[in-house]
């Protein structure tokens, strides 16, 4: 349902665009006592909508840019959908954001085929977007996953807090 | 969920005071593991600390327990060693901190938990033994584990066998990452239900300091598993872990299975049984135990002294 709203929200916002702002970035990730997650994110800001406050985007982190590289770490590929408010249009404002998505771990052994490999994602940030002169933002938060594994279903390695920082470069559209 | 209420909880109960202790725990100053008062029943480098040179080579298992638990979590294979004439010498450790008092608890490192199992494989080595292997249940595993990450059998005699059941790298409760923020709030966390039998093996209040110790020895074993441990050349593994346990994610069993290198493949198992309970070898005290509980017990017995005598 919550991937149903966002992606209407987001094909409703193109329909209607004028200059909107497209945004590209890295996204590092670290779980709290556990891995570390990096990967791609695009940020979509529709012109008017909550004064170009609200922007909707995609993610991709993985620890096989992170913890797994070179290392034994469990590979994790982590796609989330996911929309964020800025409270303010000045070069610094509070962030809270949304992300919704799916986890998908490989154990790299038949042996371990009874283990689920994939979970939904549901996760809340907040934190401080500081946009420059230049069109480069940098967005740091604080997420807490309301999924996490109970150790006998999903994947042990989605741990509930962590922190991330965010690098995007700004198109006008 | 249950961590916006572990939240709450914290803020409405504020600092932490001293746990209800009644003289019905092992928490309290009346219960102590009987390991304290007569080692020699626990222990082989003190029940035969002069073996003969066929004794030397035997197989010795020095089984180490998990967090909070005693010598209790082996006593059933000891007795199962022993009533099947296995040829299988139990040595049951008491890890540092474990049946005392809560305080003592409160005081103890991960490092003073393994102390014990040093020392009992040293003492064993000093009196002559040759075949010693390891077994390790829950926190026991990772407090195994990690004598082989630091190199610590590279001069001396190489274990046989380490055998890993429901050993700890991921709990299933990920709230335990958590302890170091909210663990001074709460001051101790009080476990689960708990059997009489229970109560008088087990530590019923954990204190947040040996919480974060928890959280440190499995953060440095799996850190350790992730650049690879390599086993010694004759030591051989065999992992153990329940796909339902309420204790520890069996993401664990991933970790130690992909992180741990042996001489080669064939040196290295693991078993994934359907259960749902939290240390398979361990049924004596548990409140419900099925005939399916009993029969994986046997089996996993079995396993392990087969492994044992097919090295001598």
């Amino acid at each position: 349902m919550i991937y149903v709203i966002l992606l209407t929200s987001i094909l409703f916002s193109v329909a209607k665009a004028q200059d909107d702002q497209l945004s590209l970035g890295f996204r590092l990730q670290h779980s709290i006592h556990m891995y570390n997650e990096h990967g791609i994110t695009i940020d979509y800001t529709p012109k008017n909508l909550l004064n170009d406050q609200l922007s909707f985007g995609t993610t991709y982190v993985s620890s096989r840019f992170g913890s797994a590289s070179n290392s034994n770490a469990i590979i994790q590929d982590n796609i989330l959908l996911h929309t964020t408010y800025q409270f303010s249009k000045s070069s610094l404002s509070p962030l809270i954001r949304l992300n919704a998505g799916y986890c998908f771990a490989d154990y790299e052994s038949s042996l371990f085929d009874d283990i689920d490999s994939s979970m939904p994602l549901l996760s809340l940030e907040a934190g401080a977007r500081y946009a420059f002169d230049i069109p480069l933002k940098v967005q740091t938060s604080l997420g807490y996953n309301l999924i996490t594994s109970d150790g006998s279903s999903g994947i042990g390695t989605v741990y509930p807090l962590f922190v991330q920082c965010t690098l995007l470069w700004s198109f006008s559209l | 969920m249950k961590y916006f209420i572990l939240i709450a909880a914290v803020f409405f109960i504020g600092c932490g005071g001293e746990p209800n202790i009644t003289d019905a725990d092992l928490d309290g100053n009346v219960l102590f593991d009987p390991s304290l008062y007569s080692p020699d029943q626990f222990l082989i480098s003190k029940s035969n600390p002069n073996p003969t040179e066929e004794e030397k080579q035997k197989p010795v298992i020095i089984a180490a327990h998990g967090y909070t638990a005693t010598t209790f979590e082996w006593n059933e294979f000891k007795r199962y060693a022993d009533s099947t004439k296995a040829d299988v010498l139990v040595s049951q450790v008491l890890l540092g901190g474990h049946g005392r008092t809560y305080q003592d608890f409160k005081n103890s490192t991960w490092r003073d938990w393994q102390a014990s199992i040093i020392d009992e494989y040293q003492n064993l080595v000093q009196a002559g033994y040759r075949n010693i292997s390891f077994a390790g249940s829950s926190t026991g595993g990772p407090l195994i584990v990690n004598l082989f990450a630091q190199s610590f059998f590279k001069n001396t005699i190489e274990p046989k066998h380490v055998f890993l059941i429901d050993p700890i790298i991921v709990p299933s409760n990920k709230s335990l990452s958590m302890i170091g923020i909210f663990g001074p709030m709460l001051g101790y966390i009080e476990s689960g239900e708990m059997t009489a039998e229970e109560r008088k093996h087990w530590y019923k209040f954990r204190p947040q300091e040996t919480l974060q110790e928890l959280q440190d020895i499995i953060t440095i074993t799996r850190k350790d598993l992730e650049s690879g441990i390599r086993f010694p050349n004759s030591t051989h593994v065999s992992i153990y872990k329940s796909l339902y346990d309420d204790v520890v994610d069996r993401v664990s069993a991933v970790m130690l299975y992909n992180g741990i290198e042996t001489k080669s493949p064939d040196m290295k198992k693991v078993s994934l049984p359907h259960s749902g309970i939290h240390v398979i070898t361990r049924l004596e005290g548990r409140a419900k135990v099925t005939e399916q509980d009993r029969i994986l017990q046997k089996n996993v017995f079995d396993e392990m002294i087969q492994d044992l005598k097919s090295k001598r």
